[in-house]
Protein backbone atom coordinates (compact mmCIF):
# COMPACT_ATOMS: atom_id res chain seq x y z
CA UNK A 1 0.00 0.00 0.00
CA UNK A 2 1.84 3.31 -0.92
CA UNK A 3 -0.64 5.40 1.04
CA UNK A 4 0.54 5.86 5.00
CA UNK A 5 -3.23 6.55 5.58
CA UNK A 6 -6.47 5.63 2.97
CA UNK A 7 -10.09 6.06 4.14
CA UNK A 8 -13.04 5.30 2.36
CA UNK A 9 -16.43 6.07 2.90
CA UNK A 10 -16.12 6.22 6.86
CA UNK A 11 -18.54 6.43 8.66
CA UNK A 12 -19.53 6.09 12.67
CA UNK A 13 -23.27 6.14 14.06
CA UNK A 14 -23.83 5.83 17.41
CA UNK A 15 -27.40 4.91 19.42
CA UNK A 16 -28.21 6.94 22.42
CA UNK A 17 -31.21 6.46 24.64
CA UNK A 18 -32.96 9.45 26.06
CA UNK A 19 -35.67 10.00 28.47
CA UNK A 20 -37.39 12.99 27.71
CA UNK A 21 -40.34 12.38 30.23
CA UNK A 22 -40.15 10.86 33.70
CA UNK A 23 -42.86 7.89 32.49
CA UNK A 24 -39.75 7.07 29.76
CA UNK A 25 -37.80 6.34 32.23
CA UNK A 26 -40.28 3.33 33.35
CA UNK A 27 -40.42 1.89 29.55
CA UNK A 28 -38.53 1.46 26.84
CA UNK A 29 -36.36 5.02 26.07
CA UNK A 30 -36.35 5.88 22.93
CA UNK A 31 -33.24 5.17 20.58
CA UNK A 32 -31.94 8.09 18.64
CA UNK A 33 -28.74 7.47 16.16
CA UNK A 34 -26.27 10.42 15.89
CA UNK A 35 -23.99 10.46 12.70
CA UNK A 36 -20.77 11.39 13.93
CA UNK A 37 -19.09 10.62 10.50
CA UNK A 38 -21.09 10.40 7.33
CA UNK A 39 -18.79 8.53 4.69
CA UNK A 40 -15.43 10.38 4.57
CA UNK A 41 -12.73 9.49 2.19
CA UNK A 42 -9.02 10.59 1.87
CA UNK A 43 -5.85 9.53 1.58
CA UNK A 44 -2.05 11.21 2.89
CA UNK A 45 0.92 10.27 1.34
CA UNK A 46 4.41 9.41 3.43
CA UNK A 47 5.75 11.88 5.04
CA UNK A 48 2.90 14.18 4.44
CA UNK A 49 1.65 16.91 7.10
CA UNK A 50 -2.05 17.04 6.94
CA UNK A 51 -4.53 19.14 9.06
CA UNK A 52 -7.95 17.66 10.13
CA UNK A 53 -10.13 20.53 10.80
CA UNK A 54 -13.50 21.74 11.67
CA UNK A 55 -15.54 22.84 14.63
CA UNK A 56 -16.27 21.12 18.49
CA UNK A 57 -18.67 18.41 17.15
CA UNK A 58 -17.31 18.20 13.31
CA UNK A 59 -16.18 14.15 13.91
CA UNK A 60 -12.18 15.14 13.77
CA UNK A 61 -12.20 13.05 17.13
CA UNK A 62 -13.82 10.12 16.48
CA UNK A 63 -11.77 9.78 12.95
CA UNK A 64 -9.05 9.87 15.08
CA UNK A 65 -10.32 7.44 16.92
CA UNK A 66 -10.94 5.10 14.24
CA UNK A 67 -7.66 5.36 12.77
CA UNK A 68 -6.34 4.41 15.54
CA UNK A 69 -8.47 1.12 15.72
CA UNK A 70 -9.91 2.34 19.35
CA UNK A 71 -12.98 2.65 17.57
CA UNK A 72 -14.77 0.71 14.72
CA UNK A 73 -16.47 2.48 12.05
CA UNK A 74 -20.44 1.51 10.89
CA UNK A 75 -19.35 1.48 7.81
CA UNK A 76 -16.78 1.98 5.54
CA UNK A 77 -12.90 1.02 4.89
CA UNK A 78 -9.70 2.86 6.12
CA UNK A 79 -5.94 1.45 6.13
CA UNK A 80 -3.18 2.90 8.29
CA UNK A 81 0.55 2.16 7.60
CA UNK A 82 -1.09 -1.34 6.15
CA UNK A 83 -3.41 -1.84 8.39
CA UNK A 84 -7.19 -1.98 9.13
CA UNK A 85 -6.89 -0.10 12.55
CA UNK A 86 -10.14 -1.97 14.27
CA UNK A 87 -8.90 -5.60 13.31
CA UNK A 88 -5.40 -4.67 14.33
CA UNK A 89 -5.19 -2.58 16.64
CA UNK A 90 -2.02 -3.73 18.69
CA UNK A 91 0.01 -4.54 15.62
CA UNK A 92 -1.11 -1.14 14.43
CA UNK A 93 -0.04 0.55 17.57
CA UNK A 94 3.92 0.03 16.75
CA UNK A 95 3.84 1.76 13.56
CA UNK A 96 1.75 4.84 14.58
CA UNK A 97 2.49 7.88 17.21
CA UNK A 98 -0.20 9.49 19.61
CA UNK A 99 -0.82 12.33 21.24
CA UNK A 100 -3.77 13.69 22.60
CA UNK A 101 -2.52 17.33 24.10
CA UNK A 102 -5.58 16.80 26.80
CA UNK A 103 -4.20 13.62 28.21
CA UNK A 104 -0.46 12.67 29.44
CA UNK A 105 1.09 9.41 28.70
CA UNK A 106 3.48 9.88 31.21
CA UNK A 107 3.50 8.47 34.71
CA UNK A 108 2.36 11.78 36.97
CA UNK A 109 5.26 10.93 39.49
CA UNK A 110 8.00 9.53 37.61
CA UNK A 111 11.07 11.33 36.02
CA UNK A 112 10.51 11.96 32.40
CA UNK A 113 13.73 9.47 31.87
CA UNK A 114 11.83 6.50 33.80
CA UNK A 115 8.60 7.12 31.54
CA UNK A 116 10.22 7.07 28.46
CA UNK A 117 12.00 3.89 29.45
CA UNK A 118 8.78 2.43 30.52
CA UNK A 119 7.46 3.22 27.36
CA UNK A 120 10.16 2.03 24.53
CA UNK A 121 9.60 -1.89 26.87
CA UNK A 122 6.06 -1.45 26.25
CA UNK A 123 7.28 -1.28 22.63
CA UNK A 124 9.64 -4.21 22.96
CA UNK A 125 12.17 -1.57 22.19
CA UNK A 126 15.80 -3.47 22.89
CA UNK A 127 17.90 -1.79 25.53
CA UNK A 128 20.70 0.18 23.57
CA UNK A 129 18.54 1.28 20.69
CA UNK A 130 15.80 2.51 23.21
CA UNK A 131 18.91 4.85 24.96
CA UNK A 132 19.92 6.22 21.88
CA UNK A 133 16.64 7.16 20.75
CA UNK A 134 16.21 8.58 23.81
CA UNK A 135 19.00 10.83 24.24
CA UNK A 136 18.49 11.76 20.08
CA UNK A 137 14.81 12.97 20.84
CA UNK A 138 15.79 14.79 24.58
CA UNK A 139 18.36 16.76 22.21
CA UNK A 140 15.70 17.71 19.10
CA UNK A 141 13.20 18.44 21.76
CA UNK A 142 15.67 20.23 24.05
CA UNK A 143 14.67 18.10 26.97
CA UNK A 144 17.69 17.03 28.62
CA UNK A 145 17.45 19.58 31.35
CA UNK A 146 13.87 17.97 32.15
CA UNK A 147 15.02 13.81 32.30
CA UNK A 148 15.40 13.77 35.69
CA UNK A 149 12.87 15.60 37.18
CA UNK A 150 9.44 14.34 37.72
CA UNK A 151 6.58 14.99 35.30
CA UNK A 152 4.36 16.25 38.00
CA UNK A 153 7.03 19.48 38.10
CA UNK A 154 7.08 20.27 34.61
CA UNK A 155 5.04 23.57 32.69
CA UNK A 156 2.58 22.80 30.29
CA UNK A 157 4.97 23.46 27.82
CA UNK A 158 7.78 21.63 29.03
CA UNK A 159 5.37 18.31 29.13
CA UNK A 160 4.15 18.46 25.85
CA UNK A 161 7.86 18.40 24.64
CA UNK A 162 8.16 15.27 26.78
CA UNK A 163 4.60 13.81 25.77
CA UNK A 164 6.24 13.83 22.25
CA UNK A 165 9.20 12.38 22.86
CA UNK A 166 7.01 9.57 23.98
CA UNK A 167 4.74 9.79 21.43
CA UNK A 168 8.14 9.02 18.70
CA UNK A 169 10.30 6.85 21.11
CA UNK A 170 9.06 3.99 18.80
CA UNK A 171 9.95 5.89 15.52
CA UNK A 172 6.61 5.48 14.26
CA UNK A 173 5.81 6.65 10.54
CA UNK A 174 3.22 8.11 11.47
CA UNK A 175 1.96 10.48 14.09
CA UNK A 176 -1.21 11.18 14.80
CA UNK A 177 -1.68 14.39 17.07
CA UNK A 178 -4.91 15.99 18.79
CA UNK A 179 -4.78 19.18 19.85
CA UNK A 180 -0.53 19.26 20.39
CA UNK A 181 -0.75 22.58 21.88
CA UNK A 182 -4.16 23.58 23.41
CA UNK A 183 -3.37 25.91 27.04
CA UNK A 184 0.36 26.98 25.35
CA UNK A 185 2.00 30.00 25.54
CA UNK A 186 3.05 32.05 22.28
CA UNK A 187 6.37 30.61 22.78
CA UNK A 188 5.85 27.68 23.67
CA UNK A 189 3.60 26.74 20.86
CA UNK A 190 6.21 28.21 18.44
CA UNK A 191 8.78 26.17 19.92
CA UNK A 192 6.36 23.00 19.92
CA UNK A 193 5.87 23.36 16.06
CA UNK A 194 9.24 24.19 15.08
CA UNK A 195 10.36 20.85 16.78
CA UNK A 196 7.52 18.87 14.92
CA UNK A 197 8.23 20.17 11.70
CA UNK A 198 12.23 19.75 12.88
CA UNK A 199 11.22 15.99 13.46
CA UNK A 200 9.37 15.72 10.56
CA UNK A 201 11.62 16.68 8.04
CA UNK A 202 14.62 14.67 9.79
CA UNK A 203 12.69 11.11 9.85
CA UNK A 204 10.21 11.39 7.27
CA UNK A 205 7.10 11.53 9.51
CA UNK A 206 3.62 11.32 8.41
CA UNK A 207 1.37 14.02 10.38
CA UNK A 208 -2.37 14.18 10.73
CA UNK A 209 -3.00 16.48 13.23
CA UNK A 210 -6.50 18.19 14.70
CA UNK A 211 -6.54 21.58 16.07
CA UNK A 212 -8.30 24.61 16.51
CA UNK A 213 -5.48 26.76 16.76
CA UNK A 214 -4.58 28.01 13.39
CA UNK A 215 -1.18 28.87 13.71
CA UNK A 216 -0.51 25.02 14.32
CA UNK A 217 -2.18 24.48 11.27
CA UNK A 218 -0.30 27.26 8.88
CA UNK A 219 2.97 26.11 10.71
CA UNK A 220 3.14 22.69 10.25
CA UNK A 221 0.77 21.45 7.71
CA UNK A 222 0.91 21.63 3.57
CA UNK A 223 -2.65 20.43 3.53
CA UNK A 224 -5.98 20.93 5.22
CA UNK A 225 -9.09 18.45 4.75
CA UNK A 226 -11.97 20.31 6.28
CA UNK A 227 -14.91 18.47 7.90
CA UNK A 228 -18.07 19.69 9.83
CA UNK A 229 -21.12 17.61 11.08
CA UNK A 230 -20.09 14.51 10.15
CA UNK A 231 -19.08 15.70 6.10
CA UNK A 232 -15.96 16.34 4.12
CA UNK A 233 -16.20 19.84 2.94
CA UNK A 234 -13.00 20.33 1.38
CA UNK A 235 -9.62 18.28 1.12
CA UNK A 236 -6.82 21.08 -0.48
CA UNK A 237 -3.20 22.11 0.19
CA UNK A 238 -3.56 25.02 2.36
CA UNK A 239 -2.23 27.71 0.03
CA UNK A 240 -5.50 27.13 -2.71
CA UNK A 241 -7.28 26.60 0.26
CA UNK A 242 -6.36 30.45 1.19
CA UNK A 243 -6.43 31.38 -2.53
CA UNK A 244 -9.86 29.78 -3.22
CA UNK A 245 -12.09 31.07 -0.03
CA UNK A 246 -10.36 34.17 1.03
CA UNK A 247 -10.24 36.50 -1.63
CA UNK A 248 -8.56 39.45 0.00
CA UNK A 249 -5.01 40.49 1.24
CA UNK A 250 -4.40 42.89 4.10
CA UNK A 251 -2.08 45.98 2.74
CA UNK A 252 -0.60 47.69 5.44
CA UNK A 253 1.03 50.96 5.01
CA UNK A 254 3.33 53.18 7.19
CA UNK A 255 3.48 56.93 6.17
CA UNK A 256 4.46 59.78 6.83
CA UNK A 257 0.95 60.65 6.29
CA UNK A 258 -1.38 60.70 8.95
CA UNK A 259 -4.01 58.82 7.27
CA UNK A 260 -3.58 58.51 3.53
CA UNK A 261 -6.95 57.67 1.20
CA UNK A 262 -7.20 55.15 -1.12
CA UNK A 263 -9.72 55.83 -3.48
CA UNK A 264 -9.60 52.76 -5.58
CA UNK A 265 -12.49 50.29 -6.30
CA UNK A 266 -12.21 46.90 -3.72
CA UNK A 267 -10.51 48.92 -1.61
CA UNK A 268 -11.44 49.58 2.10
CA UNK A 269 -9.82 50.92 5.53
CA UNK A 270 -9.34 48.06 7.77
CA UNK A 271 -7.84 49.87 10.62
CA UNK A 272 -6.60 52.81 11.16
CA UNK A 273 -3.33 54.52 13.74
CA UNK A 274 -1.82 57.77 12.99
CA UNK A 275 1.00 57.12 10.50
CA UNK A 276 -0.22 53.16 9.92
CA UNK A 277 -3.04 52.20 7.77
CA UNK A 278 -4.59 48.66 7.08
CA UNK A 279 -6.23 48.48 3.48
CA UNK A 280 -8.25 45.26 2.79
CA UNK A 281 -8.11 44.50 -0.84
CA UNK A 282 -10.76 42.14 -2.76
CA UNK A 283 -8.50 40.46 -5.07
CA UNK A 284 -11.70 39.91 -7.13
CA UNK A 285 -11.87 43.62 -8.43
CA UNK A 286 -8.53 45.18 -7.68
CA UNK A 287 -4.87 43.16 -7.90
CA UNK A 288 -2.80 43.94 -5.03
CA UNK A 289 -0.22 44.92 -7.26
CA UNK A 290 -2.14 47.62 -8.47
CA UNK A 291 -2.90 48.85 -4.60
CA UNK A 292 1.05 48.84 -4.10
CA UNK A 293 1.73 50.65 -7.14
CA UNK A 294 -1.23 53.29 -5.72
CA UNK A 295 0.29 52.99 -2.29
CA UNK A 296 3.90 53.91 -3.70
CA UNK A 297 2.80 56.68 -6.10
CA UNK A 298 0.70 58.53 -3.58
CA UNK A 299 2.40 58.32 -0.19
CA UNK A 300 5.48 58.93 1.35
CA UNK A 301 5.88 54.95 2.73
CA UNK A 302 8.41 54.22 5.17
CA UNK A 303 7.44 50.58 5.63
CA UNK A 304 4.74 47.87 3.56
CA UNK A 305 3.42 44.89 4.78
CA UNK A 306 1.23 42.32 2.44
CA UNK A 307 -0.77 39.42 4.57
CA UNK A 308 -2.42 36.90 4.25
CA UNK A 309 -5.72 36.52 5.63
CA UNK A 310 -5.77 34.48 8.83
CA UNK A 311 -6.82 30.86 8.47
CA UNK A 312 -9.79 31.61 11.07
CA UNK A 313 -11.04 33.51 8.68
CA UNK A 314 -10.52 31.10 5.56
CA UNK A 315 -12.46 28.09 7.87
CA UNK A 316 -15.06 30.68 8.91
CA UNK A 317 -15.62 31.34 5.15
CA UNK A 318 -15.75 27.64 4.21
CA UNK A 319 -18.51 26.77 7.14
CA UNK A 320 -20.16 29.61 5.84
CA UNK A 321 -20.26 28.43 2.16
CA UNK A 322 -20.97 24.79 3.47
CA UNK A 323 -24.26 26.36 5.22
CA UNK A 324 -25.49 28.20 2.45
CA UNK A 325 -25.63 25.41 0.16
CA UNK A 326 -27.19 23.05 2.84
CA UNK A 327 -29.79 25.68 3.66
CA UNK B 1 12.77 -10.41 21.30
CA UNK B 2 9.86 -12.68 20.52
CA UNK B 3 5.81 -11.34 20.91
CA UNK B 4 5.62 -13.38 24.53
CA UNK B 5 8.87 -12.30 25.70
CA UNK B 6 8.13 -8.80 24.88
CA UNK B 7 5.11 -8.50 26.65
CA UNK B 8 6.58 -10.43 29.53
CA UNK B 9 9.10 -7.41 29.80
CA UNK B 10 6.72 -4.74 29.78
CA UNK B 11 4.47 -6.85 32.28
CA UNK B 12 7.47 -7.24 34.44
CA UNK B 13 8.49 -2.94 33.65
CA UNK B 14 4.80 -2.60 35.20
CA UNK B 15 5.20 -5.14 37.87
CA UNK B 16 8.77 -2.87 38.80
CA UNK B 17 7.01 0.22 38.50
CA UNK B 18 3.94 -0.67 41.16
CA UNK B 19 6.43 -1.87 43.34
CA UNK B 20 8.49 1.34 43.11
CA UNK B 21 5.18 3.20 43.68
CA UNK B 22 4.00 1.41 46.73
CA UNK B 23 7.82 1.94 48.55
CA UNK B 24 7.36 5.63 47.81
CA UNK B 25 4.31 6.12 49.26
CA UNK B 26 5.25 5.90 52.60
CA UNK B 27 2.29 7.61 54.11
CA UNK B 28 -0.27 5.51 52.44
CA UNK B 29 1.94 2.38 53.81
CA UNK B 30 2.27 3.92 57.53
CA UNK B 31 -1.68 4.67 57.13
CA UNK B 32 -2.16 0.38 56.62
CA UNK B 33 -0.08 -0.75 59.00
CA UNK B 34 -1.88 1.51 61.52
CA UNK B 35 -5.33 0.21 60.32
CA UNK B 36 -4.09 -3.03 59.79
CA UNK B 37 -2.61 -3.09 63.88
CA UNK B 38 -6.17 -2.22 64.92
CA UNK B 39 -8.33 -5.82 63.93
CA UNK B 40 -5.39 -7.90 65.06
CA UNK B 41 -5.13 -6.40 68.53
CA UNK B 42 -8.77 -6.18 68.85
CA UNK B 43 -9.20 -9.65 67.65
CA UNK B 44 -6.36 -10.82 69.49
CA UNK B 45 -7.67 -9.93 72.79
CA UNK B 46 -11.26 -11.09 72.23
CA UNK B 47 -9.75 -14.87 71.35
CA UNK B 48 -7.66 -14.66 74.88
CA UNK B 49 -10.92 -13.76 76.25
CA UNK B 50 -13.51 -15.83 74.97
CA UNK B 51 -14.23 -19.62 75.36
CA UNK B 52 -14.20 -20.22 71.15
CA UNK B 53 -9.95 -20.33 71.90
CA UNK B 54 -11.00 -23.82 73.54
CA UNK B 55 -12.92 -24.73 70.28
CA UNK B 56 -10.13 -26.53 68.74
CA UNK B 57 -7.96 -24.02 68.11
CA UNK B 58 -5.96 -21.89 70.49
CA UNK B 59 -5.75 -18.08 71.34
CA UNK B 60 -2.85 -17.88 69.31
CA UNK B 61 -3.36 -19.60 66.48
CA UNK B 62 -6.29 -17.44 66.27
CA UNK B 63 -4.36 -14.67 66.56
CA UNK B 64 -2.62 -15.87 63.91
CA UNK B 65 -5.28 -16.74 61.93
CA UNK B 66 -6.12 -12.70 61.51
CA UNK B 67 -2.91 -11.66 61.06
CA UNK B 68 -2.66 -13.77 58.10
CA UNK B 69 -5.88 -12.75 56.66
CA UNK B 70 -5.92 -8.71 57.29
CA UNK B 71 -2.38 -8.49 55.56
CA UNK B 72 -4.11 -10.40 52.62
CA UNK B 73 -6.95 -8.03 52.35
CA UNK B 74 -4.98 -4.74 53.53
CA UNK B 75 -2.33 -4.97 50.66
CA UNK B 76 -4.11 -4.56 47.71
CA UNK B 77 -5.14 -1.10 46.51
CA UNK B 78 -8.54 -0.25 45.10
CA UNK B 79 -7.71 -0.89 41.21
CA UNK B 80 -11.41 -0.86 40.86
CA UNK B 81 -11.23 2.61 41.61
CA UNK B 82 -8.97 3.29 39.17
CA UNK B 83 -9.76 1.47 36.78
CA UNK B 84 -13.32 3.37 36.67
CA UNK B 85 -11.67 6.54 36.48
CA UNK B 86 -9.69 5.63 33.67
CA UNK B 87 -12.88 4.59 31.78
CA UNK B 88 -14.72 7.53 33.02
CA UNK B 89 -11.84 10.02 31.87
CA UNK B 90 -11.38 8.46 28.32
CA UNK B 91 -7.76 7.69 29.56
CA UNK B 92 -7.84 4.18 28.89
CA UNK B 93 -8.14 5.44 25.18
CA UNK B 94 -4.41 6.24 25.38
CA UNK B 95 -3.85 2.88 26.96
CA UNK B 96 -5.51 0.85 24.12
CA UNK B 97 -3.64 2.55 21.24
CA UNK B 98 0.16 1.16 22.89
CA UNK B 99 0.47 -2.79 21.82
CA UNK B 100 0.42 -4.21 25.57
CA UNK B 101 -3.26 -5.07 26.61
CA UNK B 102 -4.35 -2.49 29.54
CA UNK B 103 -5.38 -5.06 31.82
CA UNK B 104 -2.26 -6.86 31.76
CA UNK B 105 -0.38 -3.22 32.40
CA UNK B 106 -3.19 -2.95 35.32
CA UNK B 107 -2.49 -6.45 37.30
CA UNK B 108 0.96 -6.11 36.39
CA UNK B 109 1.65 -2.90 38.20
CA UNK B 110 -1.25 -3.05 40.75
CA UNK B 111 0.24 -6.75 41.53
CA UNK B 112 4.02 -5.16 42.09
CA UNK B 113 2.33 -2.38 44.58
CA UNK B 114 0.20 -5.15 46.30
CA UNK B 115 3.45 -7.42 46.58
CA UNK B 116 5.21 -5.00 47.82
CA UNK B 117 2.65 -4.07 50.63
CA UNK B 118 1.93 -7.69 51.55
CA UNK B 119 5.68 -8.40 52.34
CA UNK B 120 6.22 -4.93 54.72
CA UNK B 121 2.39 -5.89 56.58
CA UNK B 122 3.66 -9.51 56.71
CA UNK B 123 6.69 -9.10 58.41
CA UNK B 124 5.33 -6.36 60.43
CA UNK B 125 2.22 -8.66 61.33
CA UNK B 126 4.45 -11.68 62.00
CA UNK B 127 6.68 -9.19 64.61
CA UNK B 128 3.19 -7.94 66.13
CA UNK B 129 2.04 -11.63 66.39
CA UNK B 130 5.35 -12.64 67.88
CA UNK B 131 5.06 -9.94 70.32
CA UNK B 132 1.45 -10.87 71.21
CA UNK B 133 1.18 -14.76 71.57
CA UNK B 134 4.86 -15.52 72.28
CA UNK B 135 5.08 -18.15 69.48
CA UNK B 136 5.24 -19.19 65.91
CA UNK B 137 2.21 -21.79 65.09
CA UNK B 138 3.89 -23.05 61.99
CA UNK B 139 7.41 -24.24 61.72
CA UNK B 140 10.30 -22.70 60.16
CA UNK B 141 10.27 -24.70 57.04
CA UNK B 142 6.36 -23.86 56.12
CA UNK B 143 7.22 -20.02 55.73
CA UNK B 144 8.02 -20.05 52.50
CA UNK B 145 4.20 -21.95 51.66
CA UNK B 146 2.72 -19.55 53.77
CA UNK B 147 4.28 -16.84 52.18
CA UNK B 148 3.23 -18.05 48.87
CA UNK B 149 -0.47 -19.00 49.57
CA UNK B 150 -0.36 -15.60 51.20
CA UNK B 151 0.74 -13.99 47.85
CA UNK B 152 -1.54 -16.02 45.57
CA UNK B 153 -4.71 -14.68 48.23
CA UNK B 154 -3.63 -11.16 47.30
CA UNK B 155 -3.45 -12.06 43.78
CA UNK B 156 -7.33 -13.21 43.89
CA UNK B 157 -7.99 -10.33 45.72
CA UNK B 158 -6.61 -8.09 43.05
CA UNK B 159 -7.81 -10.00 40.41
CA UNK B 160 -11.56 -9.99 41.45
CA UNK B 161 -11.15 -5.81 41.84
CA UNK B 162 -9.83 -5.75 38.32
CA UNK B 163 -12.87 -7.62 37.28
CA UNK B 164 -15.25 -6.29 38.61
CA UNK B 165 -13.31 -1.99 37.85
CA UNK B 166 -14.01 -3.62 34.07
CA UNK B 167 -17.71 -3.90 35.68
CA UNK B 168 -17.80 -0.11 34.44
CA UNK B 169 -18.33 -0.27 30.78
CA UNK B 170 -21.88 -2.08 31.55
CA UNK B 171 -22.95 -0.63 34.66
CA UNK B 172 -21.40 2.96 34.77
CA UNK B 173 -20.43 2.35 38.55
CA UNK B 174 -18.94 -0.62 40.28
CA UNK B 175 -18.55 0.51 43.41
CA UNK B 176 -21.93 -1.27 44.79
CA UNK B 177 -20.50 -4.49 43.19
CA UNK B 178 -17.44 -4.25 45.15
CA UNK B 179 -19.07 -3.29 48.32
CA UNK B 180 -21.40 -6.92 47.90
CA UNK B 181 -17.93 -8.59 46.92
CA UNK B 182 -15.93 -7.49 49.52
CA UNK B 183 -18.88 -8.48 52.38
CA UNK B 184 -19.13 -11.82 51.04
CA UNK B 185 -15.79 -12.63 51.10
CA UNK B 186 -15.82 -11.24 54.71
CA UNK B 187 -18.31 -13.70 55.52
CA UNK B 188 -17.97 -16.35 53.11
CA UNK B 189 -14.27 -16.04 52.81
CA UNK B 190 -13.61 -16.33 57.15
CA UNK B 191 -12.22 -13.03 57.88
CA UNK B 192 -12.22 -13.03 61.53
CA UNK B 193 -12.82 -16.57 62.02
CA UNK B 194 -11.86 -19.94 60.98
CA UNK B 195 -14.64 -21.61 58.43
CA UNK B 196 -13.80 -24.43 60.75
CA UNK B 197 -15.78 -22.92 63.53
CA UNK B 198 -18.63 -21.93 60.85
CA UNK B 199 -21.81 -24.81 61.05
CA UNK B 200 -21.43 -27.33 58.96
CA UNK B 201 -23.03 -26.48 56.11
CA UNK B 202 -21.60 -23.54 55.93
CA UNK B 203 -18.03 -24.57 56.11
CA UNK B 204 -18.25 -27.14 53.66
CA UNK B 205 -20.13 -24.56 50.80
CA UNK B 206 -17.92 -21.94 51.81
CA UNK B 207 -14.07 -24.19 51.70
CA UNK B 208 -14.69 -24.76 47.97
CA UNK B 209 -15.46 -20.90 46.93
CA UNK B 210 -12.93 -18.37 45.85
CA UNK B 211 -13.54 -16.44 48.67
CA UNK B 212 -11.95 -19.01 50.94
CA UNK B 213 -9.15 -19.46 48.75
CA UNK B 214 -7.96 -15.88 49.52
CA UNK B 215 -8.47 -16.06 53.04
CA UNK B 216 -9.22 -18.80 54.99
CA UNK B 217 -6.88 -21.27 52.87
CA UNK B 218 -3.82 -18.82 53.35
CA UNK B 219 -4.53 -18.36 57.27
CA UNK B 220 -5.42 -21.77 57.90
CA UNK B 221 -1.72 -22.85 57.91
CA UNK B 222 -2.00 -21.11 60.98
CA UNK B 223 -3.57 -23.89 62.18
CA UNK B 224 -2.94 -27.02 60.36
CA UNK B 225 0.62 -26.47 58.05
CA UNK B 226 1.50 -29.96 57.83
CA UNK B 227 2.56 -31.17 54.32
CA UNK B 228 -0.89 -32.26 53.45
CA UNK B 229 -2.76 -29.13 54.30
CA UNK B 230 -0.12 -26.89 52.25
CA UNK B 231 -0.72 -28.97 49.14
CA UNK B 232 -4.72 -28.86 50.02
CA UNK B 233 -4.37 -25.36 50.55
CA UNK B 234 -2.09 -24.91 47.24
CA UNK B 235 -3.87 -26.78 45.11
CA UNK B 236 -7.36 -24.63 45.37
CA UNK B 237 -5.56 -21.78 45.37
CA UNK B 238 -3.88 -21.86 42.26
CA UNK B 239 -7.03 -23.75 40.84
CA UNK B 240 -9.08 -20.66 41.69
CA UNK B 241 -6.13 -18.38 40.73
CA UNK B 242 -6.32 -20.21 36.76
CA UNK B 243 -10.22 -19.84 37.08
CA UNK B 244 -9.97 -15.94 37.95
CA UNK B 245 -7.18 -15.08 35.16
CA UNK B 246 -9.05 -16.80 32.83
CA UNK B 247 -12.21 -14.92 33.95
CA UNK B 248 -10.95 -11.56 34.55
CA UNK B 249 -9.33 -11.54 30.87
CA UNK B 250 -12.67 -12.70 29.33
CA UNK B 251 -14.30 -9.63 30.81
CA UNK B 252 -11.55 -7.40 29.96
CA UNK B 253 -11.95 -8.81 26.78
CA UNK B 254 -15.27 -7.88 25.96
CA UNK B 255 -15.40 -4.93 27.82
CA UNK B 256 -12.63 -3.31 25.38
CA UNK B 257 -14.62 -5.17 22.45
CA UNK B 258 -17.44 -2.96 24.07
CA UNK B 259 -15.32 0.17 23.90
CA UNK B 260 -13.96 0.16 20.35
CA UNK B 261 -17.65 -1.00 19.21
CA UNK B 262 -19.35 2.16 21.03
CA UNK B 263 -16.63 4.45 21.96
CA UNK B 264 -15.46 4.79 25.80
Amino acid sequence: MSQAILVENLAKSFRTRSARRLRDLFSAMPVAEVHAVRGISFSIRPGERVAFIGPNGAGKSTTLKMLTGILTPSAGHAWVAGFVPWEERQKLARRIGILFGQRSQLWYHLPVRDSLRLIARIYGLERHPAEARLSRLAKTLAIEALLDRPVSQLSLGQRLRCEIAAALMHAPPILLLDEPTIGLDVSAKASLRDHLIELSAEEGTTILLTSHDTGDIERICERALVIDRGLLLLDQPLAALRAQHLRHRLVTLMTEEESPALDLPGVAVASREPHRTSFAVDLDRVPVERVVAAALERFSVKDLAIENPPLDDVIRAIYRGAEARTA
Amino acid sequence: MSEIARTLDAALAFLRLGWREAAADRFGLLGRVLLYSLPVLIFGAIWRATPLAGSGHDAEQLTWYVVITEAVIFAPGFVFREIEEDIRTGAIESALTRPLAYGLARVAEEAGGTLFRLACLGVYGAILARVMTGVLPIPASAVPALALAMAIGAMLALLFQVAIGFLTAWVGTPAPAYWIWQKVMFVIGGLFLPLTLYPDWIREAGIATPFAALLYHPASLALDASPQAILGVLGWQVFWLAVAAVSVTAIATAATRRFIREGV
